[in-house]
Order: structure tokens, then sequence, then C-alpha cells
């Protein structure tokens, strides 16, 4: 049986890009052929999820739209009567439910049953849905549309990593055909972004991933009392192979989005020039990034501040950021170093803020170099997170 | 005061200084906004002007300046 | 600009990217070369890509200067000291030099897919193979096979059935167990057809020379860098302490000398600085650790069958050496002298009975002082009587072979017969 994992060797894109030609053609002369793009969307969803392992994965995504559907369908019915909070609450903790039980499950708890429930790309799946549910809630969603619900949820292109889109986004582009112009700016961008793409996931990654692994091999070899010089070396090479593998992801995903007549946000702008943590989150897994700022964070802070929960407005803020990025820690998983990694984020950014309001009261000398040292330290303290993000440390350290 | 006015007002408490000669510049890009001078914004305007303006309305294109804030608010309003 | 301007602009560079990959693919001339030196430095880099490919086989076997002859093995031919295989070829001058093919972790059905891309270096020619009863673990130990395993080998393994034996049936259902095979769409239906004895139709075939032309010159394109020092750190460097003129006796007090200062730092008589890194941290533990092992009922004896079956095929002149343990360490694990010796009469008994008949049986010499580098791996004096069988044996010419095979020996019947409880010259 045929079985195509999205993007992951040449045929994957020789199949998909001719079966896209159809489309293409439709969108240059001003035409979106959706049920195409539905039949050809479906067929690259079947084809992940055909065969061997896979097929336990396609059985629980079924099972995870059907419930997730049912969900957002009913509470867009419910909110048009009212707006109890705790409807909304209850709601949105059951659209989270099946990624909880799935991370539950992977620490060991109920192992084989929870896991079960998992497949690829459900976490992305549930940020698409808790973000319907949010938005319609604040009223910013009306209507409930189940095709438009399916097509934005199932967007073939970013099914199983993203870059998260947003529901009122999405739509502005999926029953009209850009312009003609707008269409051949998507194409020129596609190809720049495949064939980047190409170099940052084949070439690169590929690359940085056997560094890391003999990197890691020798730090196993050398443990000395919890520390061997090898650890540097794990961090950065983890570092740029997660990047250059995750970005060139999601560079195919946002060409065949472009392809697809879809304006797919970005997900990477160049993360290892940040000036400071938080230029780093804006340029780093944006989309993810941005959808806990939206979400979480100026919610958390929304919240805080009317509710006058705490006098001063940097402790609010502080809070906020811990909270945040502790809740993005746990999201990846249930493990010491992810949390960790949260933590060390959170804080981060609380220093990082300490940082800028005493630049801006004292006269902090700026120039070139200052500039310079500030990218370079951005870049070691996010490595340092990374070394931390890639679990190698508990291998190290407890199952040695 | 007109709404101009007021919102100017508003964004020179929050900011922290005069913005009233930067109308089309762009806060986010010059760091003058983030996050959380945005939800502060919202509260305030919330209080003043009396409007509704949830998180998930707030598309940062279309809030990026102090004119287009203006523009915003004028409509919310009316 | 008009529109079908812009859309040139887009779709033109990338006409031209796969009309350079159509070219690079298609050209009739190599993209490789290697020069006598890269060769040499090959033939002890141990790289897993020499192993994966043809090119580096191909530059070597075809090589008219030199005069390489192929060592299978595995983790024993890395070991190097002044007794080394390479090491004395080159000193004495011989006219021949050890090519080593393995690592740790390679064993018979690696070495098995590895021989399919270097047939013509087999086909009426000499060949070394140390046989290890490590590898005769229950399941085989080709968890590596990952590793080593290439499409190459494959497309090369599929092309070279002609009428499809026994042993291809075998090796296609255990390619079949393995995830690189099993997983891939292409290759999994083919080998599966090899498996129920099913001819490969002439698309197929097709199919497999257009990949075989693109994996080859993928191969020759990544072998042009050779990332290893050893000729020079290792070779050269080892044979600085030898004297002008071979004498094995001299040779034997020299190496005694280098063999005792460089293992005085424990009882077992191992290499001080593999003692320091890999025992001391753990010699606790591994304290009667080995009791239990059994190299009697193995997978292996079939892999190695298939290995067999290619020497016939080919007309290989081979050398077999197998192995000892070191009897001091082995006494220490409580690894079962006993149950090694039996292992190795199976492992004689299916050589000796299908007329392999080279065999360098070190396997009771484990006991002796510095035979042994290491735990499992021989080393200085080891070497040193190795050579015994292989100077000899490489320095004559060849003699064309008759060996008679015997699929049975392809069997679970084999695999699972119990050399403590029968006399293997009972299995038929």
């Amino acid at each position: 049986m045929l079985n195509l994992q999205p993007y992951a060797d040449p045929t994957y894109f020789i199949y998909l890009l001719l079966a896209l030609v159809p489309l293409a053609i439709g969108l240059y002369y001003g035409k979106r052929f959706v049920w195409y793009e539905v039949i050809v969307s479906l067929l690259f969803i079947f084809l992940i999820f055909d065969s061997g392992r896979y097929i336990q994965q396609g059985i629980a995504l079924i099972i995870y739209m059907l419930w997730e559907t049912a969900l957002v369908a009913w509470y867009t019915s419910y909110r048009k009567r009212a707006n109890n909070s705790w409807v909304f609450y209850i709601t949105t903790f059951l659209s989270i439910l099946p990624i909880l039980a799935v991370r539950i499950g992977d620490t060991g708890l109920f192992k084989t049953q929870l896991t079960l429930l998992g497949f690829l790309g459900i976490s992305y799946l549930t940020f698409r849905t808790v973000g319907t549910i949010i938005e319609t809630r604040d009223g910013s969603i009306k209507e409930f549309s189940l095709p438009l619900f399916l097509r934005f949820v199932l967007f073939m292109p970013t099914l199983s990593s993203g870059p998260i889109d947003r529901y009122r986004h999405f739509n502005q582009d999926a029953t009209v055909a850009p312009s003609r112009d707008k269409y051949i700016e998507f194409l020129g961008k596609a190809v720049w972004y495949f064939f980047l793409g190409f170099l940052y996931k084949f070439i690169l990654a590929y690359g940085f991933e056997h560094l890391y692994s003999y990197t890691q091999n020798m730090a196993m070899a050398d443990a000395s009392q919890g520390w061997s010089w090898w650890l540097i070396g794990v961090g950065y090479s983890y570092g740029f192979y997660l990047f250059f593998d995750f970005a060139g992801y999601s560079l195919f995903a946002v060409a065949t989005g472009y392809v697809m007549g879809f304006d797919v946000p970005m997900n990477f702008k160049q993360p290892f020039r940040s000036k400071n943590l938080k230029d780093f989150w804006n340029r780093w897994h944006i989309t993810l990034s941005f959808w806990f700022r939206d979400f979480v964070f100026m919610r958390l802070v929304f919240t805080m501040m009317k509710n006058k929960v705490f006098k001063s407005r940097i402790t609010t803020s502080n809070v906020a950021y811990i909270v945040n990025m502790l809740i993005m820690g746990f999201w990846h998983g249930l493990t010491w170093y992810y949390i960790v990694y949260g933590l060390f984020h959170g804080v981060g950014l609380v220093v990082n803020d300490a940082w800028l309001r005493y630049k801006k009261k004292h006269k902090v000398p700026h120039n070139k170099l200052t500039e310079y040292f500030a990218i370079f330290l951005t870049l070691n303290v996010v490595m340092f997170s990374l070394l931390i993000f890639c679990g190698f440390l508990d291998k190290f350290w407890f199952h040695h | 005061m007109d709404v101009q006015a007021e919102v100017i007002e508003v964004l020179n408490g929050i900011i922290g200084e005069d913005i009233s000669d930067q109308m089309d510049d762009n806060l986010f890009d010059s760091g003058l906004l983030d996050s959380m001078a945005t939800v502060e914004l919202l509260l305030d305007l919330e209080n003043k002007f009396s409007i509704q303006a949830p998180v998930s309305e707030f598309n940062r294109d279309e809030w990026d300046t102090p004119n287009k804030i203006i523009a915003k608010v004028k409509s919310l309003i009316g | 600009m008009t529109n079908k301007k812009k859309l040139w602009q887009i779709f033109g560079p990338v006409l031209a990217a796969f009309a350079l990959i159509g070219l690079l693919f298609l050209l009739p001339f190599p993209l490789n070369h290697l020069s006598p030196q890269a060769i040499r430095e090959s033939s002890v880099s141990f790289a897993s890509n020499i192993i994966k490919g043809e090119a580096v086989k191909k530059a070597a076997f075809n090589n008219k200067e030199t005069n390489y002859v192929p060592f299978f093995g595995s983790s024993e031919l890395t070991r190097f000291d002044s007794m080394h295989p390479s090491v004395l070829a080159a000193k004495y001058h011989r006219d021949y030099q050890p090519f080593m093919m393995g690592q740790a972790g390679t064993e018979s059905m690696i070495h098995y897919m590895s021989m399919q891309e270097m047939r013509p270096a087999l086909n009426h020619k000499k060949a070394v193979f140390i046989i290890s009863p490590q590898w005769f673990t229950k399941k085989g130990v080709n968890v590596f096979f990952a590793n080593f395993y290439s499409p190459l080998q494959l497309v090369d393994w599929l092309l070279n059935i002609q009428k499809i034996t026994p042993t291809d049936q075998f090796m296609a259902k255990s390619l079949l167990n393995q995830s690189v095979v099993s997983q891939s769409n292409l290759y999994a239906g083919l080998v599966t057809k090899i498996e129920n004895g099913q001819a490969l139709s002439s698309a197929d075939i097709s199919r497999l020379r257009l990949e075989h032309r693109i994996l080859s010159r993928e191969d020759q394109l990544f072998s042009n860098y050779v990332g290893s020092n050893n000729w020079q750190n290792k070779v050269v460097k080892n044979m600085q302490s030898l004297p002008a003129d071979y004498n094995s006796t001299d040779l034997d007090s020299v190496v005694t000398k280098q063999a005792e200062k460089a293992s005085n730092s424990n009882d077992f008589l191992i290499k001080n600085s593999f003692y320091k890194q890999r025992i001391v941290p753990q010699e606790k533990r591994l304290k009667g650790s080995q009791v239990k092992f059994n190299y009697r009922e193995s997978i292996e004896y079939s892999y190695m069958q298939a290995v067999l079956d290619q020497f016939a095929q080919e007309h290989t002149d081979v050398l077999f050496v197998i192995a000892p343990v070191n009897q001091r360490w082995s006494d220490y694990t409580g690894l079962s002298r006993e149950m090694y010796y039996q292992s190795v009469d199976k492992i004689k008994y299916q050589l000796q009975s299908q007329g392999f008949n080279n065999i360098a049986d070190l396997s009771h010499r484990g006991g002796e002082k510095y035979f042994m580098q290491d735990t499992i791996h021989i080393g200085w004096r080891g070497w040193l009587e190795a050579d015994q069988y292989i100077d000899p044996f490489l320095s004559s010419d060849y003699q064309d072979v008759n060996y008679q095979i015997n699929d049975r020996f392809l069997s679970t019947d084999w695999q699972k017969f119990d050399s403590s409880k029968q006399n293997v010259e009972s299995f038929s």
C-alpha cells in the first residue's frame, strides 16, 4: 500500500505538486475548485494514515474530529442564545481533553489506552479548534459552517505540524480565488520557499542531526560527575538541527498553501538574529507564540487587570509571562525538561522586561557593538534552553 | 473633548511619551506598544468610551498606528 | 512585465534545476575520483559508506597498483597495534594489502548485502573472513543493520538474482523483517515477490535499473571525501616499531614487550586505555554477567550460510579466521568455555561439510598471554598468530574451489540445532 508521510522524501513533492496542478491552473484563471481541493486533501490525508502503525492514528483522527466538530457546532449555537462563563470554560476543557489524555498517556499512566487517542498533528488541530471556540465566545465568530470548519482544521499542508492559522483569516481565502497578480506572487514565493526548504531540511538539518548524534555519543562516553564539555556541542547542534528541520518543514507547508491559494502565515523569521528573548519569540515558531500571546497571555493580563488582582502592572505582566510559558512547556509534554524549559523562558522574559525598563530609565549606551553583543547573548541563552528542551540531559543524568 | 484628543491622551498615558507628532508611525514596530500595553489600552478605551473591544477583535494590522486606533474607536462608538 | 514573463521568471530556474539534475544522473562520466592515497586511506577508514556503496569498492578492487584483498569482519578489524594485518602487509611490502570491510556491529547479513556490490572483486579471487562467535546470539546482532544498509545494496541484490534460490528467499524474508526495507513502498513489494518465489517483471527490472543509475551516481558523488587519518595515525605509526626484516620469532618478542607495557594495569591483560574507559566504570556489574550467554542456537548460522552461498557462486577462495575470547576476562564474566567451543564446532561443521576447508581456528587460544587486545578482540600476539595463516594464504596463487552448498543450513532446524546435546555430524 502506498503510504506518504508529509514532505518526507522527494517523491512526496512530485505526487503532491502533480495533484495540485489542476487547482493551480484554476486559481490562475480566477476559479477556486473547492471540490477538487477537498478530494486531493482527503486523499493525501488518507495516504498518511493508510498502513501499518498509522491506521490506528487514522481512526483516532476520525474520532477526534467527530468530537471537536460536535463541540464547536454545539457551542456556536449555544453562544447565540446565552454567554455563561462556565459553559465556555467547560467547552474549552472538553476540547483540550483528547490531547490532555494523550499527554498523560505519554507519561506512562494508562499508556496503552490513552495513547491510542493520539495521532500525527493532534496538538496543532487542538490549537485551531480551541482558538475557534475562544473567538466564538468573544463574538468574533458568529456562524458555524461545517465545510469551512473541516477545511480549516484539516487543512492538508499544515495538518501535521502547523503553521497554526486562525479561522477568520483562513476563511478570507477559502471561498474566493486570489487576484491574478496576487496568485503569481504566491507562486513566486512558493518556488523560493520550496527550494529554501530543501536546503534547510534535507541538507542543513541532515548535517546537524548527524552532529547532534555524534556529540551525544561523545558526551555519553565522557560523562564525569554530571558534566561534559560535549554538552555545549549537544545544545548547539540540536538547536540548529531543530531550527532547520522545523523551519524547512514550515516553508514546505507555507509554500504548498500558497500553491493552493491560501496566505498561510510564516513560522520563522531569522530567529538567531534576535536582540532579546522577546524579540526571539516574535521570530521563532511565530504562529505558536502568537497563539499563546493572543489566547493565553493577553487574556490572562486582561482578566487580571480588570479584576485588579495585582496592584502593580509589572507584577501582572511577570505572572502572565511565567504562566504563559509554563503552559507552553506543559503543552510540549509532561516531562521535567519541557516544564523547566517553559519556566526558563518565563523567567527569561521577566528578566528581559526588567532590563528593558532599566534601559529606558538610565542612559545605557546603545551602538552596533552592544547590538551584536545582545544578539550573541540571546543566541546563547536560547541554545541553553534548547539543550534543556532536547531531553538529552534526562538521558545524560538519570538514565546513563 | 473630542475622540481624537482623548485617544491621544490615553496613548500618552500608557506609552509615557507624547505621540501626537507620530500619528502614522507603527507603534508595535517601534516597540512603544507591546501585548501588555495593548491590554491596558483596550481596558482604558473600554472605561473611557464604554465600548467593547474583545482581545480577539484586536487585529494588530488594524491597530498599529495612532490614526488607525482613532478610526477604530470611532467606528466602535458609532 | 507581462504575466507570461513573470511565470517564466518563476518556473524557468526550476526547469533549469531539473535539467541539471538530469544531466548529473545521465552523463556517462564518473563523478568520483579516488587517488591511490585516498584508496589506501579508505582501506583502514572503516567508514560505513564503503559498506553501503559501490564507488569505493570499485575504485579499490579495480585498482591496478595495489592488490587489495577484502577482509570481512567486525570490531576486531579496528584494533590496531604493530601486528595488525594492514601494518604487517605495508611494512613487509607484501604483494597484497588488506581492505577492511567492517566495524563494530557488522555481521553476516550486512556483509552479504555489501558483497552484492562487489561481485567482480570476489569472482575467482581471494578473501579473508573473520568470524566472531559473539554474532551468534539467538536473534542475531543485526540491530545495526539500518546503519550499514543502503537501497543501492538492495537494488544490486535484486538485479543480481538470475533464478530465485532458497538463499534469495531466505534473505528476502530476513530483509522484510527490517523496517528500513519493509517501510519502503517500492522495495517492500519487490522483495516480497522474491520471498514468494515470483520472478521480477521486465518493468520491475527497468525501474530498478533507473534506481541503480540514480543511487550509484549519488554514491559516487558522496564518496570523494575520505574523512580519516588512520593510515598515518595507526598504520604508519605502528610500522615504526617493527624490525626491518620479517621473522616471526623476533616479532613475537617485540610485540610481547609492547603488550606487556600496554596492559599492565589489570589482571585481565586488557589494554590499559580500554580497561580504564570501558571496564572500570562497570567492573563489578559485569562479574558473572555472561553466565547465560549461548551462541549455539542462532539465526546467524543461516545468515552466514547466505554469505557462504555467495562465495560459492563467485568461486571465492576464502580463509576463515575464528576468533577467541579473552579467557581471563570470560572466566570473570562467567561465559561458558564449553558453550563457546560447541558453537565453534557448529560453525566449523557448517564450513567444512560444504568444502570451506581454509580455516584458521584460533578459538581455543584466548588464554595465551597477550593474544587478546581486550575482552573479545584479538591483537598483539593474536594478530601475529593470525598472520601465520593469512600471509601464506594470500601470498600464494588463487586456486579454484569446489564448494557443495547445502541449503539445509538455512533452516530453523539448523539454527536451533543444539551442539551440546547432539553431535554436529549427525545433521544432514
